[in-house]
C-alpha cells in the first residue's frame, strides 16, 4: 500500500514546488511529470494533506520496496534484502547510483550490496530517478541513475524540537521495525538524528513454504547538522552508519555475516536571495566493509568453507554552481571527482591440504574527474529546451604489488588505463496548453567498464553459473538514447506515456573462455567480459491517475522493456511487462484505504544458452492497506496503519529473481508512528 | 597444526607468502655448513642458502682460503654426492662449482634425492685441485606439501630426475619456472638431459582446478628448462610435467608439489 505513494508524492512535490519555489526551475522540471523522476519519502506532519499521510508509513518500508514501485525500476532479487535496482533493465555499471551526489560503490563481488541497501527511508528526503545519460549530473553512464537525496534539517524561526517514533510488525518472517528520530532547530542551527532497527526471520512463500536463509538484521543511524555561515551560506555535516548482520541470500551459495557502511559528508551551500544563484561544495568519504559467510549453511551445501571479505572506500568532492542568466537561461555547472578503492579476497579451507588465498578483486582503484553542465532554455510559453553534458577523465589502476602480481598470471602488460567519457543530452518540450506536454529527448552516453568487469578474478555469477574473468581491454559501452514523452494533466485525470529506445554499441557481456578450468566448485565454465558489437533496448512506461471523486483515486503504472543483442538474442535480466493498478480512497481526510494489484506478465524471451536464463511465468498479486491518523492532545499525531500483502498467498517469483527463489506469501503488517 | 609447523619451518627457505607483502625481501645471506682443510693446507668452507640441505635442488657454495686468509679464486673445484646405504651406494645429480667474482665463492648445486636417516647418510665430496675433502652432510625431507625433486621411470627404460629450481619463492601470479632434468646413466652418473619437450599443467589438488596462461618449459642449457607457471592463488599446487622426446611420451606425469 504505502508504495502507492510514490505516484502520489510526485504530485505533491510538484504542487509544492510550483507553489513555493518558482525560481528553482530545475526542480520544477524534475517534478513536472507523474512518471519517473522523484519519490518523496519525507514524513508529512500536516493532516490536511490527506494523500501525504501515507508517506509516513514509507519510513518503515525498506528502501528496496519504494524503488520497486517506481515506474521504470525493477529490482534484481537475490534475497529478502538488498535488492539491486535496474532502470529500464539497465543496472550495475550502466547506471549511476549516488547518495546525495556522493559516489559510493558496493563492496560485494556478488552484487549483494547495492548502495541502496545502505540507506533507509528515514535518511532520505527523496529518491530521484533519471533515465538518460547527461541528465544525471553525478556520473557517466548510459542509463541515467538514481540519487538518494538525504534529508536535511531545517532552520526555524524560534527554538523548535520535534520528533517521531514508530514501530512495525510483519507477520511473514516475524519482521520487526523500530525507528525514532529527533530534530532540533533554531534560526541559525538545526540538527536531526534518526535511527532504525530492522530484523526479520525466514519468510514463508505462498503455501507456507519456509524460505531458508532469508533472514536479516540491520540498524541504521544518521545525524545531520546544519548551521548558518554568513547571511546566505550554510554549512552542513552528514553522517550515516548502516550495519547489516546475518543477512541470508537464499539465491546464492553464501550469506552475509555483515555489511557495514560509514558515510560522511561536509558541505557548504551559498544561496543568493532572489537571483537563483546557488553554490554547493561538498567533500565526502565512505567506506563499506562486507563479509560473506557460509558457516550457517548445512555442511552438505558447502563444498568448501570460504571467507570472502571485501571493502570499498571512496573519497570525493564536488562543487556545483547554478544560476539564472536571464529569463531564458538557467545554467548549472558542476566539477566533481572521486577515488574509489576496491579489495575483495577469498580464503578457502579444504578438508585436506593447505589454506588457499586469492584476491577476487585485486586491490583495484579508479579515480575520476568530471565536469558537468546544463542549460535550461525557456524559449517561450510553449517551448523549452534543455541541453546537458558531461565529460569525465578516468584512471584505473591496481594499488598494491600483490594485486598486480596475481593479475600478472591473467593479463599481460601494464594493467592501468585511462579514458575520456562523454555524455550529451538534448531535450525539447512542447506544451501547447496547460494540459498537454510533449517532450523529445536525445542522448548520447558512454560508460566505462566497471572495475569488476575489467579485473574480476574468477567471480562466480549465480545467474548463468559461470566464473567470470575481467578484461582490462574492454572498450566503453556507448549508447544513443531516444525518448518520447506525452503527458496530459487535467484536474481529475493525469496520463503519461514515455517510449524509449536505446541503441547500445560495444555492449559488455560475458563470453565463454574455452580451455579455462573453473575455480568455483560446480561452476559450468569460465566466461570473460567482452564487448559485443551492439545491443538494443526499447520499451515504454505508462501511468494513469484518475480521481473521479475528491476522495477516490485510481492509479495505474505500467512498465515494459525488451532487449536484444546484435544477433537478435534476448538480453538477460530484462523485466517483462509490469502493471501496478490500485484504488485509493480517503474518508474524512483521516482514514485511507488502498487496494492494489501487481501484475507481472510472463517472460518467455530468454536465451538460456548464451545468458543462462530460463523463462518466468506471470502472476498477479493483490495487496490491501488501511491507515488512520489520530490527533492526540498537544498537536501530537499518531498514525496507525495495517495491511495485507499478497492477500491470496500466491506462490510466485519474478523474472529478475536470481535462482527463482519464491517471494513472500501472505503478509500481515501493522505500523504505528507517533509524531511530536 | 602440522601444516602450520611446516609452514613455519619453511619460512626460512621460502619466504612465507605474506599477503600484500610488497617486496620479496633481500636475498638470504649464505650459511656456513662445514669447513675443512685440504692436505695442502687450503681451507675449504662449504656454504648453503639454508642451514640444512633438503631433498631438492640445493645451491652449494665453496669458499677457498689460504692459511693467511686470502681468497683463492683460480682453483679447480668439483663436487659430488654419495649416499651410503650400507648394502649399496649411489650418487645424485650435481652442477659443478664455478667461481663467481662478485661473491668470492665457487657456486654449484647438488640435487639430494632422498633424506639422510636410518636408510643411510650423505657425503658431499669437494675436490680442490685434485685433493678431496669429504663433508658428512644432513639432508632433510621437505615440509609436507612439497616435492621438489623426483625420479621417474621413463618408457624408454631410463630413470629421469626432475628438480625444481625456480620458483624458489612462489607467489600468486606469474612465476618464472626453471627445471633441471637429469637421466640416470648409472648409480654414480646423472648427466643433464637435453632433448625433452615438456608440457606443464599446474593443478590445485584440493580443488581440482588448474590455471591458464602457463608457458611450457623449453630447454636452455645444461639440463635446464625454463618456462612460466601461473599460480592463481596460494595453497597446494602440483606441477604435472609430461616429458616427451619428439612425439613420444617418456614420462607421463612427473609431478612436483609446492605450497605457499
Amino acid at each position: 500500500m504505502k508504495h502507492y505513494l510514490i505516484m502520489i508524492c510526485c504530485v505533491i512535490v510538484r504542487h509544492s514546488v510550483l507553489a513555493q519555489l518558482p525560481d528553482t526551475l530545475v526542480n520544477d522540471r524534475i517534478n513536472k511529470f507523474l512518471l519517473l523522476k522523484e519519490v518523496n519519502v519525507r514524513p508529512g506532519k500536516s493532516i490536511s494533506g490527506s494523500k501525504r499521510e501515507q508517506q509516513q508509513n514509507s519510513l518503515q518500508t525498506i528502501t528496496d520496496k519504494i524503488q520497486e514501485r517506481t515506474p521504470g525500476i525493477n529490482m534484481i532479487r537475490r534475497g529478502n534484502f538488498a535488492m539491486e535496482p535496474s532502470l529500464r533493465s539497465l543496472s550495475n555499471g550502466q547506471i549511476t547510483m549516488t547518495i546525495d551526489g556522493m559516489r559510493i560503490f558496493g563492496a560485494c563481488t556478488d552484487r549483494m550490496d547495492p548502495i541502496s541497501s545502505y540507506v533507509e527511508p528515514n535518511n532520505l528526503e527523496s529518491i530521484s530517478v533519471n533515465f538518460n545519460p547527461g541528465e544525471n549530473s553525478f556520473g557517466a553512464g548510459i542509463g541515467g541513475g538514481i540519487n538518494f537525496k538525504l534529508k536535511e534539517p531545517l532552520f526555524s524561526d524560534g527554538r523548535k524540537l520535534s520528533g517521531m517514533a514508530g514501530t512495525g510488525y510483519e507477520s511473514n518472517g516475524n519482521a520487526v521495525q523500530t525507528l525514532a528520530g529527533i530534530e532540533y532547530s533554531t534560526a541559525r542551527f538545526a540538527i536531526q538524528m534518526n535511527g532504525i532497527f530492522r530484523s526479520s526471520g525466514n519468510y514463508r512463500a505462498g503455501g507456507s513454504e519456509e524460505i531458508l536463509f532469508s533472514q536479516y538484521r540491520k540498524w541504521n543511524g544518521n545525524i545531520s547538522a546544519k548551521t548558518k555561515a554568513g547571511k546566505n551560506g550554510t554549512i552542513k555535516a552528514d553522517y550515516i552508519q548502516d550495519e547489516g548482520h546475518d543477512i541470508g541470500y537464499p539465491a546464492l551459495t553464501m550469506d552475509v555475516a555483515f555489511a557495514k557502511a560509514k558515510i560522511a559528508a561536509l558541505s557548504y551551500t551559498y544561496k543568493a536571495a532572489g537571483s537563483g544563484l546557488r553554490l554547493e561544495t561538498k567533500a565526502y568519504y565512505n567506506m563499506i566493509d562486507h563479509a560473506m559467510d557460509d558457516t550457517k549453511r548445512p555442511a552438505e551445501m558447502v563444498a568448501m568453507h570460504m571467507d570472502m571479505p571485501g571493502t570499498s572506500r571512496t573519497a570525493g568532492a564536488f562543487s556545483s554552481l547554478s544560476f539564472r542568466l536571464n529569463s531564458r537561461h538557467f545554467f548549472k555547472i558542476q566539477l566533481d571527482g572521486f577515488s574509489n578503492k576496491l579489495d575483495a579476497e577469498m580464503t578457502m579451507y579444504p578438508d585436506s591440504g593447505a589454506v588457499m588465498f586469492m584476491y577476487t578483486l585485486s586491490d583495484l582503484a579508479r579515480t575520476d574527474l568530471g565536469i558537468n553542465f546544463s542549460d535550461d532554455i525557456f524559449l517561450n510559453r510553449h517551448f523549452d529546451f534543455k541541453i546537458g553534458g558531461r565529460l569525465d577523465y578516468m584512471h584505473d589502476y591496481l594499488f598494491t604489488r600483490a594485486g598486480k602480481d596475481q593479475l600478472s598470471g591473467m593479463f599481460e602488460g601494464d594493467l592501468s588505463g585511462t579514458r575520456w567519457l562523454k555524455n550529451l543530452n538534448v531535450q525539447a518540450d512542447f506544451h501547447p496548453g496547460r494540459t498537454w506536454d510533449f517532450s523529445v529527448q536525445l542522448a548520447a552516453g558512454a560508460r566505462a567498464a566497471t572495475l569488476q568487469e575489467e579485473y574480476s578474478f574468477y567471480i562466480f555469477d549465480r545467474l548463468d553459473g559461470y566464473d567470470y574473468i575481467g578484461n582490462p581491454g574492454l572498450r566503453q559501452e556507448r549508447s544513443f538514447n531516444m525518448n518520447l514523452g506525452i503527458s496530459y494533466h487535467c484536474n481529475k485525470l493525469k496520463a503519461e506515456i514515455n517510449a524509449f529506445r536505446y541503441f547500445i554499441k560495444d555492449y559488455i557481456t560475458g563470453s565463454v573462455l574455452s580451455g579455462y578450468s573453473t575455480m568455483t566448485i560446480g561452476a559450468r565454465g569460465v566466461k570473460q567480459y567482452v564487448n559485443i558489437p551492439s545491443a538494443g533496448i526499447y520499451g515504454a512506461e505508462a501511468a494513469l491517475q484518475w480521481g473521479p471523486l475528491p476522495h477516490l483515486n485510481f492509479t495505474s503504472t505500467n512498465t515494459y522493456t525488451r532487449g536484444n543483442d546484435n544477433s537478435g538474442n534476448a538480453l538477460p535480466l530484462i523485466a517483462p511487462l509490469k502493471s501496478v493498478n490500485g484504488v485509493f480512497y480517503t474518508v474524512n481526510k483521516k482514514t485511507a484505504l488502498n487496494v492494489e494489484s501487481v501484475t507481472n506478465a510472463p517472460q518467455k524471451r530468454v536465451n538460456t544458452r548464451l545468458y543462462g536464463e530460463t523463462s518466468t511465468p506471470g502472476l498477479t498479486i493483490v495487496n490491501f492497506g488501511i491507515s488512520r491518523d489520530l490527533l492526540l492532545p498537544g498537536s501530537k499525531l499518531l498514525k496507525a496503519g495495517a495491511g495485507i500483502e499478497n492477500i491470496f498467498d500466491s506462490r510466485y517469483f519474478q523474472h529478475l529473481d536470481i535462482m527463482k527463489v519464491m517471494r513472500p506469501g501472505r503478509n500481515f503488517l501493522f505500523r504505528l508512528t507517533w509524531l511530536f | 597444526m602440522n601444516k602450520l609447523l611446516c609452514l613455519i619451518g619453511l619460512s626460512s627457505i621460502l619466504l612465507a607468502s605474506c599477503k600484500k607483502n610488497e617486496d620479496a625481501g633481500p636475498a638470504p645471506s649464505k650459511i656456513k655448513i662445514a669447513e675443512s682443510t685440504t692436505s695442502s693446507g687450503l681451507k675449504v668452507t662449504l656454504l648453503a642458502d639454508n642451514n640444512t640441505f633438503m631433498v631438492a635442488y640445493n645451491k652449494i657454495y665453496v669458499s677457498l682460503n689460504n692459511a693467511d686468509g686470502s681468497e683463492v679464486s683460480n682453483a679447480r673445484v668439483t663436487c659430488s654426492s654419495l649416499m651410503d646405504m650400507g648394502s649399496m651406494q649411489h650418487s645424485s645429480p650435481a652442477e659443478q662449482p664455478v667461481y663467481k667474482d662478485s661473491e668470492n665463492l665457487y657456486e654449484g648445486a647438488v640435487v639430494f634425492s632422498m633424506p639422510s636417516g636410518d636408510m643411510g647418510s650423505w657425503q658431499l665430496t669437494v675436490n680442490v685441485n685434485g685433493e678431496p675433502v669429504v663433508f658428512n652432510v644432513t639432508v632433510v625431507s621437505p615440509p609436507s606439501g612439497f616435492k621438489l625433486t623426483g625420479t621417474f621411470a621413463g618408457t624408454d627404460g631410463i630413470d629421469y630426475t626432475v628438480s625444481l629450481i625456480e620458483p624458489a619463492r612462489p607467489k600468486t601470479g606469474i612465476n618464472e619456472l626453471e627445471l633441471l632434468v637429469n637421466n640416470r646413466h648409472d648409480m654414480m652418473n646423472f648427466p643433464p638431459e637435453e632433448g625433452f619437450t615438456i608440457e606443464l599443467n599446474p593443478e590445485m589438488p584440493s580443488m581440482g582446478h588448474g590455471s591458464p596462461n602457463n608457458v611450457n618449459p623449453v630447454y636452455t642449457n645444461n639440463g635446464h628448462y625454463k618456462g612460466k607457471v601461473n599460480f592463481t592463488m596460494t595453497g597446494d599446487w602440483r606441477l604435472h610435467l609430461r616429458l616427451k622426446r619428439g612425439n613420444t611420451v617418456i614420462v607421463e606425469d612427473a609431478a612436483l608439489d609446492l605450497l605457499f
